[in-house]
């Protein structure tokens, strides 16, 4: 085994190692204790330091390339940069503090009036406001559409056709066309398709309103 | 120099016989300076070599059969020096991977027979096994016995403590 080689053959191997290697082999037993702290070993290791130094010292680049790709950064330039810095974020806070406040906004209607409420504390955020705003319309519509089937129903019951009902589709047809300008905003797509918009509606009702009132 | 004959006989110290070509091995410097001493005489005799068992000596011949076309190395002891990595090339990794037994005998060997640049491949796999473990580490990997005692133990931890947590 290894600490059976002959002193020469293991210092042989030694030197193929540094420091960092050397001392942990140093502390495994008596003999290679002896064997790293061998000073020919380490006059060897240091001359192969200095050459290996001497030969790669010139390959370094210089210093004037080092800072022109910004890898040595000297005093000057960290000071350029903390100013710019600072600059900046002095700039910002000037802009920050001039901006209008909540208050102002809903003033001027850009955002509307729930997001701001009297005593500062308690105003809705714009997005929460939003679905507040489209909770309230679907409602709306839901009544508006059971409305319109009631009255439907009526309507069949009165006549009792089924001419009644072309009527209806065509009077759907020429509402549903005006309505598809306007792009859902919300919701899934069929759903939409589905459910009679509010022109359609308020054209339904017109009709069936006119049809109470005139009679068949 | 003898021409007609290229090939010479070497004997393990277990008695077997390896005929190997002249150039191969003159890898050896053992071996060249013996044929340069005795001219003629050493073609016709078997040459013995006494420190090397025949799997051993097989091996070895095996390394110098794949290296015979290598040049010389370079006596310039700047560079010698500064090349003096743990880097092997990939045939003489592969042909290292032996068990640890047969890697000391092949760095004896290689000592005995005089051939350097195998000697220097066989050292620096093992210098390669030491690199990166820990006392423990080494010691298992070598079968050392710890023969320190605690205090001595404490004693070298303390003197090394100034290259440690780098």
């Amino acid at each position: 085994s290894l600490p059976h080689l002959p002193s020469e053959l293991l210092l042989h191997i030694l030197t193929y190692l540094d420091i960092p290697d050397l001392l942990p082999l140093s502390r495994t037993s008596h003999l290679f204790r002896h064997l790293t702290l061998d000073p020919l070993l380490h006059s060897f290791r240091l001359a192969r330091a200095s050459a290996i130094l001497n030969h790669d010292i010139p390959l370094r680049p210089r210093l004037a390339d080092l800072m022109n790709r910004s890898i040595y950064v000297t005093r000057t330039t960290m000071v350029a940069r903390n100013l710019g810095r600072k600059l900046v974020g002095i700039k910002l806070n000037r802009k920050l503090g001039s901006r209008p406040s909540v208050e102002e906004l809903v003033g001027w209607g850009v955002l509307p009036g729930e997001c701001y409420h009297k005593g500062g504390k308690g105003g809705l955020a714009p997005g929460l406001v939003e679905t507040k705003r489209r909770v309230e319309r679907e409602r709306v519509r839901d009544f508006l559409r059971g409305w319109v089937e009631e009255w439907r129903r009526k309507g069949s019951e009165i006549r009792g056709g089924g001419e009644e009902k072309v009527e209806v589709r065509r009077m759907a047809r020429r509402f549903a066309r005006k309505d598809t300008k306007e792009q859902p905003r919300w919701g899934r797509r069929v759903e939409i398709r589905e459910a009679p918009a509010r022109a359609k509606v308020l054209g339904l009702r017109r009709f069936w309103e006119k049809v109470g009132r005139e009679g068949i | 120099m003898a021409t007609e004959s290229n090939k010479i006989t070497l004997v393990s110290n277990d008695g077997a016989e390896v005929v190997v070509d002249r150039n191969v091995a003159e890898r050896s410097m053992l071996i060249k300076n013996m044929m340069e001493d005795l001219g003629e005489a050493a073609m016709t005799q078997s040459v013995p070599i006494p420190n090397v068992n025949e799997s051993v000596l097989k091996k070895v011949i095996e390394w110098c059969e794949h290296h015979k076309n290598d040049p010389p190395a370079a006596a310039d002891d700047d560079s010698d020096s500064r090349k003096k990595t743990t880097d092997i090339e990939e045939w003489d990794q592969k042909f290292m991977q032996v068990d640890q037994e047969m890697l000391f005998e092949i760095i004896l060997a290689s000592n005995y027979l005089d051939i350097k640049p195998l000697l220097d491949v066989g050292c620096k796999t093992v210098a390669n096994m030491i690199k990166g473990k820990s006392p423990e580490e080494i010691r298992k990997t070598f079968n050392i016995t710890n023969d320190f005692t605690p205090e001595e133990e404490e004693q070298i931890r303390r003197e090394n403590e100034w290259a440690e947590d780098r």
